[in-house]
């Protein structure tokens, strides 16, 4: 059978103002609609029914992606996927880029937000892993006014975030890095276009060569997309080398708490990120070794 | 609400008002009428849908139309204008990654990948595929539209979803194993090939001898490759009759009764444009069915008309000029309606009634007594609508009409399929270029002289349903005939079942008295690909070699007269055995070697012996194909005219001729249950197949039961939850949908359901599995054994558990 969408109704605020009026005013009832993407499957598989959905695609000011005087790099909640990937981003975040390329197939790209990427609070966003990398933080607008939200502590479980229930994320701040980066994201799925069965996000600060501060985030093995802060301190400051990649990839897996489901099993899902680890890590050391080259 | 935009579509600017939540899909199919851009799997993965919104590659499946205010939309038949089906263009269109990868791939392809042309084996459809193998793994499977052959927009990417993942799924069985537990309780030994191929030959002889070999049965599910004319061919060896396919629902009524009528069943003619389509119980968009989705886009271009009788509005009742939302269940009513009207409004053709005829006035006489308005009440269709299907159908030269499995599974599909081919026959549609017409075969072995030998005739004295006598000439029986022979044991008892490639805990009407029967058996073996309802409670299960892990010729569907190479393309994972040489191997241990080969490989080249080559060389060939004559008027029946009266069928004992009391034959609801269940092939599985692979369980997650939302409100009945469908068979449970397009008496459940996550509880196939409220009969078409499967009286319920 085909799936049609459920009844609702659609309302258009104007203001980021209005759509929050509209959100206190309906309350459970009420969605934002972006790009709809996730939620659109929902509703025609049933599992959300909202009776209305505040459109806010035609608030002006949302979907910008640009670099503030101070170096923060702000991408509109509104920003699609693939106005990401095209974006230059990757002068930035090479991991940034990689995953706004991943996400889904070009038709989803072109229609999927960021905001919505995050906001669905899925464990396999694409965009979680580079962000908890990057330590951004989302800049969310509710009744009360405006605050940042740093990324680490917005995902509270599936689909479940520390978004109050009448707050828009209107931005993503990406902070300026204390010095040049060498980041990738890897993403392990069944088919290009699928969401991670498992994905890790692996940043190195190359200011101290090979051995400067490594970041590593994990999506897809646990309930929330998470920083392996274990992992991550066990090789802090130290020089990399094989052993030290492979016990870092090992430590990274013992962090993970991954379920069986119809893509992977569990026991799969830790030999993937095992292996997708240590190949970050290879990559972003080989990436850093270059950088030195170029500025040399 | 509704609400007014403005949309532009290949640059016709329209002002319409659209409902919150239609999709552009929903705007581009009903408002603007364009038949390649497609409902696929609704969801955003398969790309059918696909089309530019200022500039942007979009699915149009999820983009709401008033969001869409003011867009410039470009869509595929732009591009595609004037061409010929579907073609690169539109698949780059649909596809534009891997058309990138493409163009970075030319000869010799960068990362080291082989192209092969191959067909996909997963729906009859069978479309000339190019298969792309890396390092000995099939990774993708892209159309291939360089060689002419037939390739189709596949809607939902079906094959191209499933086939890479089946074959490298985390759950594929790789090694026979043995029952080591209780029936269902799911403890196995792995065991040798050798320990489970004598153990299954030892229990069959012993049978054989104690009790007869009509006492071991077997069950086959669709033809894939050989497999089906293997076991059928060991059935005959063996000496048993015991064979239950799905023809008794699918394929032999409407292909006995063209038979019986015309001489010979019949296919649309693709090959050139009719002036109309009628899609008969057949949504050949989402699933294959007779008509090509390249013959539907180049009828709707070139301005045709499309009529569509379903219950439910299908992607293609979207586009129809004429939506006939039958009664479930009552084609034979609204059949004899529709010739009643061809007949009192002389609407036929003169001189083909006086000419080609038998028995005219016997079926003029016979609907007489037929008022439309009776037809009406039946069939739920108005009057007005019985006249306009008539007037155009008769009106329209050349005019091509599909029935498809719905009409197929009725109580009286035999005499509904023999009127609908008395009015294709004179309303002058038979056998002319865009008609509906008589395929010649091209030079390979008939399946059924592969199977049925001359030396072995197949026993007739201790078949089982010997009534069904179409059934028997077919060589099957239908599967209630077993199971109730299993249950009562009559007329002789059935000990062993060897299962090829089929669920019959899932897919036989009647779940619990299938389950009791299979239970009741001494000996069942299952040949699979994964651990099903069925080989749950078998003593023996084999792993298979699917398609593209061995070599095999496909010639299914029979009526569309071809046969195609699925060559090898990578090795099968651990120890699978294609069922082929199961079945070959089995037979050297039943003592019946000398009707088989040494390698069974070596029946490639026998079936295409007739041919000429071998298979070796075929495979450059890959296809052989029918040819079509156009000879009017070449009618293969006894008087070589359109036997409206039928002797031989009266010598056979049945119905001479079509008899309003059969055909109006409809199913009754009563105040305890009120509303009518029927189904439809789910467009992303097959069958009762493949709810473990991830690529189309997100698309389908979860079983759906769509209702009229009225219904639902008067019922008390909550969107999204769970609801209880319940009918004297029994009850089972699926998510509810409201659809506004259903009339409200009806529900449309899902088919096939059972859980491959649930082992331990017989993989949850109580749960939603929808033949758990399908009855068994009593109550047969008397030819076949047919039964009302598309429409049974049930009631919904909320689910307070």
């Amino acid at each position: 059978m085909l799936l049609g969408l459920p009844d609702f109704d659609i309302l258009f605020p104007a203001s980021l103002g209005g759509a929050i009026a509209m959100l206190e005013e309906h309350g459970e009832d009420a969605r934002l609609f972006a790009g709809g993407s996730d939620l659109l499957i929902a509703m025609k598989h049933k599992k959300k029914l909202p009776r209305f959905l505040i459109n806010i695609k035609r608030i002006p000011g949302l979907d910008g992606i640009e670099t503030a005087p101070d170096g923060t790099l702000v991408i509109g909640a509104l920003a699609t996927s693939a106005a990401i990937a095209t974006s230059g981003v990757g002068s930035v975040s090479t991991a940034l880029a990689e995953a706004a390329e991943v996400l889904g197939t070009s038709q989803i790209r072109n229609i999927g937000t960021i905001g919505g990427n995050l906001g669905n609070a899925s464990p396999s966003a694409e965009f979680a892993p580079p962000l908890l990398c990057l330590e951004a933080s989302l800049t969310c607008v509710g009744p009360g006014g405006e605050r940042q939200l740093p990324i680490d502590q917005f995902f509270l479980g599936p689909g479940k975030t520390s978004l109050g229930a009448a707050e828009v994320i209107t931005e993503i701040r990406v902070p300026p890095q204390a010095g040049p980066i060498a980041d990738t994201y890897i993403k392990h799925s069944l088919r290009r276009m699928d969401v991670a069965m498992a994905s890790a996000a692996i940043l190195l600060d190359t200011n101290n060569g090979s051995a400067g501060r490594v970041r590593i985030a994990l999506g897809a093995v646990a309930p929330v997309p998470f920083r392996a802060l274990k992992a991550e301190a066990l090789i802090a400051g130290q020089t990399i080398d094989d052993d030290l990649i492979a016990e870092a990839a090992e430590a990274a897996t013992d962090e993970t708490t991954p379920i069986d489901d119809i893509r992977g099993y569990a026991d799969y899902r830790r030999d993937v990120v095992r292996d997708i680890v240590a190949a970050g890590l290879r990559k972003v050391l080989a990436a850093s070794g270059e950088n030195e080259k170029a500025s040399a | 609400m509704s609400h007014q935009v403005q949309l532009t579509v290949n640059d016709e600017t329209r002002s319409l008002g659209v409902e919150p939540w239609q999709t552009l899909l929903d705007v581009l199919t009903e408002d603007f009428r364009l038949s390649r851009t497609k409902e696929g799997c609704s969801v955003g993965e398969c790309g059918a849908c696909s089309i530019s919104v200022d500039g942007k590659i979009v699915n149009s499946c999820l983009y709401l139309a008033v969001d869409a205010d003011g867009s410039d939309i470009v869509t595929m038949e732009k591009d595609a204008a004037g061409d010929e089906g579907f073609g690169q263009g539109m698949e780059d269109f649909i596809h534009p990654e891997v058309a990138e990868r493409r163009a970075n791939h030319r000869e010799p392809r960068a990362d080291g990948a082989e192209e092969i042309h191959t067909f996909c084996h997963l729906c009859p459809g069978h479309c000339s595929m190019t298969a792309i193998v890396e390092a000995g793994r099939v990774v993708d499977l892209e159309p291939e539209l360089e060689s002419g052959l037939y390739a189709e927009q596949c809607a939902l990417n079906k094959g191209r979803f499933t086939i890479p993942e089946v074959m490298g799924h985390k759950d594929r069985l790789l090694y026979p194993r043995k029952r080591v537990g209780e029936r269902g309780e799911g403890k196995w030994e792995r065991i040798s090939w050798d320990e489970a191929l004598d153990t299954i030959a030892a229990k069959f002889s012993h049978i054989k001898e104690t009790l007869g070999p009509e006492s071991v049965a077997f069950g086959l599910g669709e033809p894939k490759g050989l497999e089906f004319a293997f076991a059928q061919r060991l059935a005959t060896a063996f000496g048993t009759p015991s064979v239950v396919t799905p023809g008794w629902s699918c394929g032999i009524p409407k292909g006995m009764a063209a038979a019986f009528t015309l001489g010979a069943g019949t296919v649309c003619d693709d090959d050139n444009t009719a002036e109309l389509l009628v899609l008969w119980g057949s949504n050949m968009n989402q699933t294959t069915g007779g008509i090509r989705r390249e013959t539907l886009e180049k009828v709707m271009e070139a301005g045709g008309k499309l009529m569509v009788v379903d219950p439910q509005k299908s992607d293609i009742a979207k586009l129809a000029d004429l939506w006939i939302r039958i009664k479930p269940g009552s084609d034979g009513a609204f059949a004899a309606g529709v010739l009643k009207v061809i007949i009192e409004e002389k609407f036929y053709d003169e001189e083909i009634v006086a000419e080609w005829t038998l028995g005219f006035d016997k079926i003029v006489a016979e609907l007489a007594q037929v008022s439309l308005e009776e037809v009406e009440e039946l069939s739920w269709v108005p009057v007005d609508q019985i006249q306009e299907f008539a007037r155009t159908y008769a009106a329209a030269a050349p005019a091509a009409m599909q029935s498809g499995n719905a009409v197929d599974q009725l109580v009286n599909s035999f005499q509904t399929g023999r009127i609908i081919s008395i009015i294709r026959g004179i309303c002058g549609n038979v056998n002319i270029p865009g008609g509906d017409v008589f395929l010649t075969a091209p030079a390979f072995t008939r399946p059924g002289s592969f199977f049925l030998l001359s030396k072995y005739p197949r026993n007739t004295e201790k078949i089982l349903g010997d009534q069904f006598k179409f059934a028997q000439n077919s060589a099957f029986i239908p599967p209630h005939v077993l199971t109730k022979a299993i249950l009562e044991e009559d007329p002789v008892p059935i000990k062993a079942l060897m299962v090829i490639l089929s669920n019959p805990i899932v897919s036989w009407p009647n779940s619990a008295e299938t389950y009791k029967a299979l239970m009741k058996l001494d000996f069942i073996v299952v040949s699979e690909l994964f651990m099903t309802p069925t080989t749950d409670i078998a003593d023996i299960v084999l792993p298979a070699a699917w398609g593209m892990e061995h070599e095999e010729l496909g010639y299914w569907p029979g009526w569309y007269q071809e046969i195609r190479a699925h060559p090898k393309l990578t090795e099968p994972p651990g120890e699978c055995w294609p069922d082929t040489k199961i079945i070959n191997e089995l037979a050297k241990r039943l003592g019946l070697g000398d009707d088989f080969w040494d390698d069974d490989d070596e029946a490639l080249d026998e079936m295409l012996k007739p041919a000429g080559v071998t298979y070796e060389e075929f495979k450059d060939k890959r296809t052989l194909k029918p040819t079509k004559k156009f000879v009017p008027h070449a009618y293969k029946t006894p008087s070589k005219k359109i036997e409206v009266y039928s002797d031989r069928l009266e010598q056979i004992g049945y119905a001479p001729l079509p008899t309003w009391e059969e055909l109006k034959k409809a199913v009754k609801v009563d105040a305890e249950y009120p509303l009518l269940m029927t189904n439809a092939k789910e467009e992303a599985y097959m069958l009762s197949g493949f709810k473990q692979v991830a690529s189309v369980r997100i698309i389908r997650p979860d079983p759906m039961v769509e209702m009229h939302p009225r219904m639902a409100d008067k019922l008390g009945l909550t969107e999204g939850a769970w609801v209880v469908i319940e009918t004297r068979d029994g009850a089972i449970k699926q998510r509810l949908s409201l659809n506004r397009n259903l009339d409200r008496r009806v529900v449309v459940a899902s088919f096939g359901w059972w859980f491959p996550e649930q082992a331990g509880n017989g993989y949850g196939w109580k749960q939603s599995n929808i033949n758990m409220l399908t009855p068994s009969g009593p109550d047969y078409d008397p030819s076949t054994g047919g039964i009302t499967l598309r429409g049974v009286p049930c009631r919904v319920r909320a689910d307070l558990d």
